[in-house]
Order: structure tokens, then sequence, then C-alpha cells
């Protein structure tokens, strides 16, 4: 009966630090693959800084010809405000996309400006500098491999025992960098 | 072999020691704005008020910042620079049509902050909002480097800058006069001409690494101690020829390679 006993116990404590064994193994496992998406969203955030820049440069020139109660002026600057703060990627998203939209739409809008075209030094913004500096952003921001980080890390986190582990010890799914509504890549 | 290998460690121990020379521009003039006469001018004043006072300027544009702090922004180009503390640095953002000045903690001294503003307010401010970039930074730090010349008793020839004092600019460039035998050429170093009264023309800046006279004798002679004195040699003729051979391939060499401090 003791012999017994013990051996339930020994097997029980085996059990125990198998499972043991198998969480600590899964959670940091997954972890650390966590980490390397977050450091993807890293240079994500240095792209998205360089965008944010040239919607700056594109708002400066912009005021001095068009008015600041401009809708499209305000669009910009709350676009700005999002990708400065600390909202959610799917946000940033979504600012990011609409400061694309707006900052081609305002200066296509500046071009037609007689106050522009009299100006050379704004001319050359308007026309060169400016639509060169904000398709190189937009280009840096298309080519990141940050969504497809995500979308690798997720489907592991999801398709895998360990995945299934280390979710239910705290690990979390990676954010899409896409605005809300959007297909996953 | 033991012998090249002292040589290559005295070579290498020596190339170490040389003081590292920071490139420094008075004028990054990356928002291509300046005029070429302005940048010359401005390397020409930063090159004079050092000379007097040890004090840089510098001046930088930019045509945007990107949203970010133009005073961050102008400290942190100053901490940049090779000399932080004793420079004055004026930064020009063309298109957000901004700009400021700052000092370093020595520089600081010489020139104060109602000073700059004062003349940031009068001397530069209607040049720039006219886009007249090159007399605004050329005004402005006229101003400056004056200011700072007489706060240290020091003073400042600022002739034929900025246009000032045109006939400056259009005197013959002074000669050194000829040397009375050949040879003085050869073993002596060129006389500095930096005084500023001696200045009549612009010169290009120059970089002031390179060996001196005395630096090529050492060399000289601890090449013929460890090349010239072997066994073979020990009794030499005693006229000293042996040495003073090493000395003319060295002086020779040094010409050749371009390595003489002029």
């Amino acid at each position: 009966m003791r012999r017994k006993s013990t051996a339930i116990a020994a097997l029980l404590l085996m059990l125990v630090l198998l499972a043991s064994a198998l969480g600590i193994g899964a959670y940091k496992g997954w972890a650390e693959e966590y980490r390397q998406v977050l450091d993807a969203q890293s240079s994500l955030v240095d792209m998205l800084t360089a965008r944010r820049e040239v919607g700056y440069n594109i708002a400066t020139v912009a005021k001095r010809h068009i008015s600041p109660d401009d809708p499209l002026l305000q669009s910009i600057r709350e676009s700005l405000q999002v990708l400065e703060s600390g909202e959610s990627l799917p946000r940033k998203a979504a600012a990011n996309q609409r400061l694309a939209a707006d900052a081609q739409q305002v200066l296509g809008k500046l071009e037609s400006l007689s106050s522009v075209q009299n100006d050379e030094r704004d001319s050359m913004y308007v026309e060169n500098l400016l639509p060169q500096a904000l398709e190189q952003s937009a280009q840096w921001t298309q080519e990141t491999l940050y969504n497809q980080r995500a979308l690798s890390f997720n489907q592991g986190l999801q398709g895998s025992f360990s995945g299934m582990i280390a979710r239910l010890l705290g690990v979390k799914e990676a954010e899409f960098f896409l605005p809300p509504g959007e297909d996953k890549p | 072999m033991k012998k090249w290998t002292i040589l290559l460690l005295l070579v290498l121990l020596y190339v170490l020691l040389l003081p590292a020379q920071a490139s420094f521009l008075a004028a990054d003039d990356t928002a291509a704005v300046l005029t070429e006469e302005t940048r010359e001018d401005l390397e020409e004043l930063s090159r004079r008020l050092q000379n007097r006072t040890g004090i840089r300027l510098q001046v930088v544009t930019r045509h945007f910042l990107g949203g970010g702090n133009k005073a961050a922004y102008a400290k942190s180009l100053l901490e940049s620079a090779p000399d932080p503390d004793n420079t004055l640095l004026l930064l020009m953002v063309i298109g957000e049509e901004d700009y400021t000045a700052v000092t370093g903690a020595y520089a600081g001294q010489m020139i104060s902050a109602a000073f700059l503003d004062t003349q940031l307010a009068t001397a530069f401010r209607p040049a720039y909002m006219q886009r007249q970039y090159s007399e605004a930074a050329g005004k402005f730090m006229l101003a400056a480097a004056r200011q700072i010349a007489a706060s240290s008793g020091e003073r400042l020839d600022t002739s034929g800058l900025f246009g000032e004092n045109a006939y400056a600019t259009q005197a013959p460039k002074q000669e050194e006069p000829d040397s009375a035998y050949w040879w003085e050429d050869f073993f002596t170093e060129s006389a500095p001409v930096d005084h500023d009264e001696q200045l009549r023309t612009r010169r290009q800046m120059e970089d002031i690494s390179g060996l001196s006279f005395w630096n090529l004798v050492v060399i000289a002679f601890v090449l013929y101690f460890i090349f010239g004195r072997g066994k073979k040699n020990w009794d030499g003729c005693g006229c000293g020829c042996g040495p003073f051979s090493y000395l003319l391939a060295v002086f020779g060499l040094a010409d050749l390679f371009g390595l003489r401090k002029k």
C-alpha cells in the first residue's frame, strides 16, 4: 500500500514537472518570437517617423498659401497627432493612409495656386522636394516586413500545441499594421 | 628583420600620436542657398576669428526640420562640432522661415544671448525674410565676430569679407621673398602667414596636419641609429656624412609624399 502511494506520488510529481517544463519552454520560446516581432515594429516606427516629418513639412508650406482652417490641413494635423501618439497600430495605419491621401491632395492644390507658382522657393518645394519625400516615405512604409512577421507569428501561435500553451500563459497575438476593417496580409 | 619591426612600430606609434583633425565646415549649406563667395567669406571669417580668439563660427542651412524643435536641433549640431565649447552656430531653416543661434560654453561668455537676439532681429531677420540668405548670414556673422573679438580684447580684420573694403580683395597677392641661398627652402619651414595685417587676399582653408622640421630631424636620426650604425659601419669616417645622408633622404621623401607641414 505504501509502495503504491509512493509510486503514485512520484508519477504525479513527474507529470507536474513535465507540464511545468512544457509550459516554461512554450512560454519562453513564444515570448522570444514575440520580441522579434516587436523589433520589427521598432523599425516600422522609424519609418513612420519619416512619414510624419514629411507630413509636417507639407503642412508648413501649405500654411503659407492655404487657410489654416482648410479641412485638408486639419485632417493632416489630426493624422500627424495620431502618428505621434501611443495609439494602436491599426489606428496608426489608418492615420498613415489618411495622411498619404491628404498630402497628395494638398500638394495638387498648392501646385495650382498662383501664389505658389509666383514663389520660386515654394514652387520648388511643392513640385520637387516634397512629392519626392512623400513618395520615398510611402515606399519605406510599404516595404516593411512587419506585417509578414506578425502573420507568421500569429499563425504559429494559433496552430501549434506549444502556441496554445503559450497563449494560456499570457503570450498575446501581434497586432497588424493595417487600418481597422482591412483583411489580414 | 628586427630593425624593420622596430621601424614599423615607431611609424605606427607616431601615427597614433598624431592628433586627429576633425573636418570643420564654417558653412554647412545643405539647402544650397548661400553663394560661393559667402561660403568662402564665412570660412575666412571663422579662420581669422579662431586665430585671434579661438572661437569658431558655423552657419548651417536646412530646408525643413520635419516638425522638430529648432533649438534642440541646433544644440545637437553644436555638440557634433569639433570644438563645441568654442563655437557659435547659426541655424537657418529655409522652408520653415525660421532660424536660431546657439553658442558653446566658452563662446557664450564672449557674446551674450541678448546681443545675439538683437543682431538676429536687426541685422539678420530683414534680409532673411527677403530671402537674401547670403546677406543675412554675412551681416549677422560679421557683427557677432566683431563682438567676440571686442570681448576678447583683440583686433579683428574683416576687410575683404562680405563686400567690405572692396579694395582689399583687389590687392595683389603677397608673395614671400626669395631665399638668399637655395638650401634655405629645403631645410626651413615656410613662415606662417596667418597674421591678419599681412593678409590681402582670401586663402583657402588649409589642412594643418603634417610633419614639422624637427619631427623630420628626429625621424632621420632614429632611422640612422637603427639602420646606419651596424657593426660594419661602427668605425665610420667621422665626417658626419652618415647622419647627414639620412637627413637628406628623410626630407626628400617627406617632400615627395607631401608629408611636410606647410
